[in-house]
């Protein structure tokens, strides 16, 4: 499975939003799901956002995560399908434990906990896919004054995840080209094998982590009176999608209560 | 030793194109042929394509487009691990393969996987660790090296497994006049001896030492796939692909014009041409009024 | 005017039995172009280190004697190890051997923005400042492109870059141009010799590519095994072909032919009075070629 949540740079629409417009649309999102408890409607928010996905022409990658995404859905679905004890009972597999009886809402609580959970990761991937690391961190100290060095560790952390999956395919290069196989034997094999795998990249990562340090401090991280290359302002479009994205969360409150 | 290879090319690549998911066309068409036997240089601009297209040879990429064939066999449908008995490969970045704690077992790790033990092992790793000049810091952690001995035991790491094909990715970044030559005896060694060797370089002056044949890569083509000689000649072709003549070669041409000519590639070669010149046209003034030829003429 | 002077320095890593570092006595006067070069190992990087504050600031070790900075405060001189390293950020640009691990942004243009935003500048420049260290090292086309997608030499260029733009007083640069092409090293050694020529930054750069520097530089430092064997301008460290020998340096073939022309016995001995100045470049060594012919 491939979970890309780096960057990529489609210049769509979508993207010259504001990150703090993306931002609150990602938690808006969040919201709403849970606010939702039937599968129709969720079901209809899915595809919504695979539309934005498509208007962001990032469908590739959305799609590629999607369907890591439905392997852990579909455990979710039979999770819940099994231990919930309302509803009519469709079969009951043991008879003698009615609690692991199946039932219709079961199934269907099931569906919509899935559901809800590829909602609100897709959400959030089209936000990563869509907003530049360095936008979030601005609207972040700006707009939510959260401390720049915080900001900028934390999106830093998140912007390694890429490097960091780099790194891993890089050093398996590096030991497969040693004729090392990473495929081999029973369970314990493979954990030894894993290791010309994980200890570089444990040390490579420690490295890094001393090195960015390093790298950071030595061209003047954490000097007073820090300027910023670009601020970005939210633009009137912005406002649009703000208000309508809060109106939309008010119609899910009104609905649900 | 090589392994026993058929009569067939070693490595046949047609019509090879790759892109990356997040960048450009990396490659965008190269046909390219290399038989067994050949020291062959890989040049080009910073982003050309030169990683990309040696990445193919051991699988370690997977064409876009296009096929590669190591003897016969297409590398996209073989696992990296077996082609690694065949294809041993020297990364630009040393510090992605170095994990062991001691040097030794960095080494060794190449050997192990092909199966070698024991004394075999031992030896195979020393005289790798005595090639690259690292005998001293057999124990020692390799993560403590300079960057350049750092590069040096990746390149041992590989060495050390004798494949029959060695792709090095800048093997010289980086080390100085005479490890540089050092490595480079090493390659000419395992070359006489069978072994097939790709090496990726901005040196020119290495090219023109060491190399049988060059590719010139330039925007993801293969512009020039000749000897190091004929290369030289295109000065044109060669400045507009990012790259320079190599002092010597500049020197050698320029004083061409003046009937100077090094037949060893070297300034000590040219500064005897010059020397024969400088005494032979006082010589010739008194004595030999028919040869204006030059130096050849006057034999 | 900012000037480096090195005391007495030794320096053991951890766990190290010899020093890397040993007794090294040097002045940095402001506006020099200085080569620092040695075999692998000699401890080029080592020495950069403790000038850019590397050491001891982020480098355990043992370290004995001092790297003088002066003229950074009005008090006079203060050792770089007192000096927090943002502080140093403000006078001293580094490039290190490894760009792959200096690179701390995820897009080209954010990471030459980087230190300008930590050093204040006025974010009104900063478009300027970047479009120039970009085009200064050839990579305009790769403002936008994400750097964890570059090739080795793209990725050094962009840790080049970014050091340029913030403009220091002193530029340490180690092994730069290790995996650059021939054009882009040399198109990045004459902005480093602009830089130097016409804005007075002083260049403390380790290389082993003597051969393009030596026209370039006031001053060549050879290490070996943490001690300095040789130092001064290039046209007298070229008077001494068996130190190169012995160190495995190479020395220049311009200079290399120039001494292959006395042994030959066209040329008279280097130290004589009637030598002819050592040639630098090739242009040099062409013309005193021809004037044998
Ligand atoms: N992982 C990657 N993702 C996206 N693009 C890449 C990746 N690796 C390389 N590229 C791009 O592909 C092109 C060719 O890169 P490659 O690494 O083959 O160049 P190279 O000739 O080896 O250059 P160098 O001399 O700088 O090492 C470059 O434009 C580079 O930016
Ligand atoms: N982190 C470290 N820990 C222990 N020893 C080290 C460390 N870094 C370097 N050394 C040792 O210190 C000595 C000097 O190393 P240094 O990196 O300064 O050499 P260098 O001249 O820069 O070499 P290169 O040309 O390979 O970069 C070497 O013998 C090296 O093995
Ligand atoms: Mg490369
Ligand atoms: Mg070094």
């Amino acid at each position: 499975m491939s979970v890309s949540i780096e960057y990529i740079p489609t210049g769509s629409p979508v993207h010259r939003l504001h990150a703090l417009t993306k931002l609150l649309f990602a938690l808006a999102v969040l919201t709403i799901s849970m606010l939702l408890s039937q599968p129709l409607p969720l079901l209809l928010l899915f595809f919504s956002l695979l539309g934005i996905a498509a208007l962001a022409s990032v469908s590739q990658e959305i799609l590629s995560a999607v369907k890591g995404l439905l392997k852990v859905a579909f455990f979710l679905v039979l999770l819940q399908m099994f231990f919930y004890p309302e509803g009519t009972v469709l079969f009951a597999p043991v008879s003698s434990l009615p609690g692991l009886a199946v039932t219709d809402q079961g199934i269907l609580f099931g569906i919509s906990i899935a559901l809800r959970m590829m909602v609100i990761v897709t959400s959030f991937l089209l936000f990563l896919t869509t907003t530049p690391a360095r936008s979030t961190v601005l609207s972040l100290v700006e707009y939510l004054k959260v401390p720049y060095d915080y900001a900028f560790l934390f999106i830093t952390a998140l912007r390694f995840i890429p490097t960091f999956l780099e790194e891993v395919r890089l050093i398996g290069q590096a030991q497969e080209a040693r004729a090392h196989d990473f495929s081999g034997g029973g369970p314990l094999a493979r954990l030894k094998t894993i290791f010309p795998l994980a200890l570089p990249l444990v040390m490579i990562s420690l490295q890094r982590a001393e090195r960015m340090a390093m790298a950071m401090e030595t061209r003047g991280f954490g000097l007073p009176g820090r300027t910023y290359y670009r601020t970005e302002k939210p633009g009137a479009v912005d406002i649009m999608v703000i208000v309508a994205l809060l109106s939309a969360v008010a119609v899910a409150v009104l609905l649900r209560f | 030793m090589p392994a026993k290879l058929t009569g067939r090319p070693l490595i046949e690549v047609r019509q090879l194109k790759h892109t990356y998911r997040s960048g450009g066309e990396a490659l965008k068409g190269i046909d390219l042929t290399i038989n067994t036997g050949e020291m062959i240089a890989v040049v080009g601009r910073n982003g050309a394509g030169k990683t990309t297209l040696t990445k193919h040879f051991n699988g370690l990429l997977r064409p876009t487009a296009g096929t590669v064939l190591l003897d016969g066999q297409d590398t996209a449908k073989l696992p990296v691990a077996q082609l690694a008995r065949t294809v041993g490969y020297v990364f630009q970045n040393p510090d992605h393969q170095i994990f062991h704690e001691r040097l030794f077992d960095e080494i060794a790790f190449g050997p192990r996987n092909l199966g070698l033990r024991g004394d075999e092992l031992t030896a195979r790793v020393d005289s790798a660790l005595k090639a690259v000049d690292l005998t001293e810091y057999r124990d020692r952690d390799p993560g403590d090296l300079s960057r350049g001995q750092r590069k040096r035991a990746a390149l041992a790491s590989v060495l050390a497994m004798e494949t029959a094909v060695i792709i090095l990715d800048e093997p010289t970044s980086g080390q100085d006049y005479q490890e540089s030559e050092q490595i480079m005896e090493i390659l000419r060694e395992l070359n006489r001896r069978g072994h097939t060797i790709l090496f990726i370089t901005h040196d020119m002056e290495l090219v023109q030492e060491h190399a049988h044949r060059v590719l010139l890569i330039d925007d993801g083509k293969l512009v020039i796939d000749a000897p190091p000689q004929e290369l030289f000649r295109q000065e044109q072709a060669l400045t507009s692909a990012g790259l320079r003549l190599p002092p010597t070669a500049e020197l050698e041409q320029r004083l061409a014009a003046f009937g100077i000519h090094s037949d060893a590639g070297t300034v000590e070669a040219l500064a005897t041409s010059i020397a024969r010149r400088s005494s032979r046209i006082i010589a010739r003034d008194s004595f030999d009024e028919n040869c204006s030829g030059g130096v050849a003429a006057c034999q | 005017m900012l000037s480096i002077t090195i005391e007495n320095l030794t320096f053991s890593y951890p766990d190290c039995s010899s020093p890397a570092l040993h007794e090294i006595n040097l002045t940095m006067e402001a506006g020099e172009f200085i080569v620092i070069t040695g075999a692998t190992g000699a401890g080029k990087s080592t020495l950069l280190r403790s000038i850019n504050g590397v050491i001891p600031h982020f480098q355990p070790g043992t370290l004995q004697g001092n790297v003088w900075l002066d003229g950074a405060t009005p008090s006079g001189r203060v050792p770089v190890a007192r000096v927090s390293a943002p502080q140093l950020a403000r006078f001293i640009g580094s490039v290190f051997d490894d760009p792959e691990g200096q690179i701390v942004s995820p897009i080209v243009e954010e990471e030459i923005a980087f230190g300008l935003e930590n050093t204040g500048v006025d974010p009104a420049q900063m478009d300027g400042r970047i479009a120039k260290a970009l085009a200064d090292c050839g990579i305009s086309h790769l403002r936008h492109r994400a750097t964890s997608s570059l090739s080795g030499g793209q990725k050094q260029r962009v840790a080049i870059a970014a050091a340029l733009a913030l403009a220091p007083k002193i530029l340490v640069l180690d092994e730069p141009t290790s995996e650059l092409d021939p054009d882009g090293t040399e198109a990045v050694l004459n902005v480093l010799s602009e830089l130097n020529k016409n804005h007075g930054i002083t260049i403390i750069i380790a290389e082993q590519k003597v051969t393009l520097l030596a026209p370039l530089c006031d001053r060549l430092v050879l290490l070996e095994k943490g001690r300095i064997a040789l130092q001064g301008p290039p046209r007298q460290v070229f008077l001494h072909p068996h130190i190169f020998a012995k160190l495995g340096v190479e020395l220049p073939a311009p200079a290399r032919l120039a001494h292959a022309l006395v042994q030959e016995g066209v040329l008279p001995p280097f130290d004589s009075p009637d030598a002819p100045p050592i040639p630098l470049t090739v242009e040099e060594a062409f013309t005193l070629s021809r004037q044998l012919l």
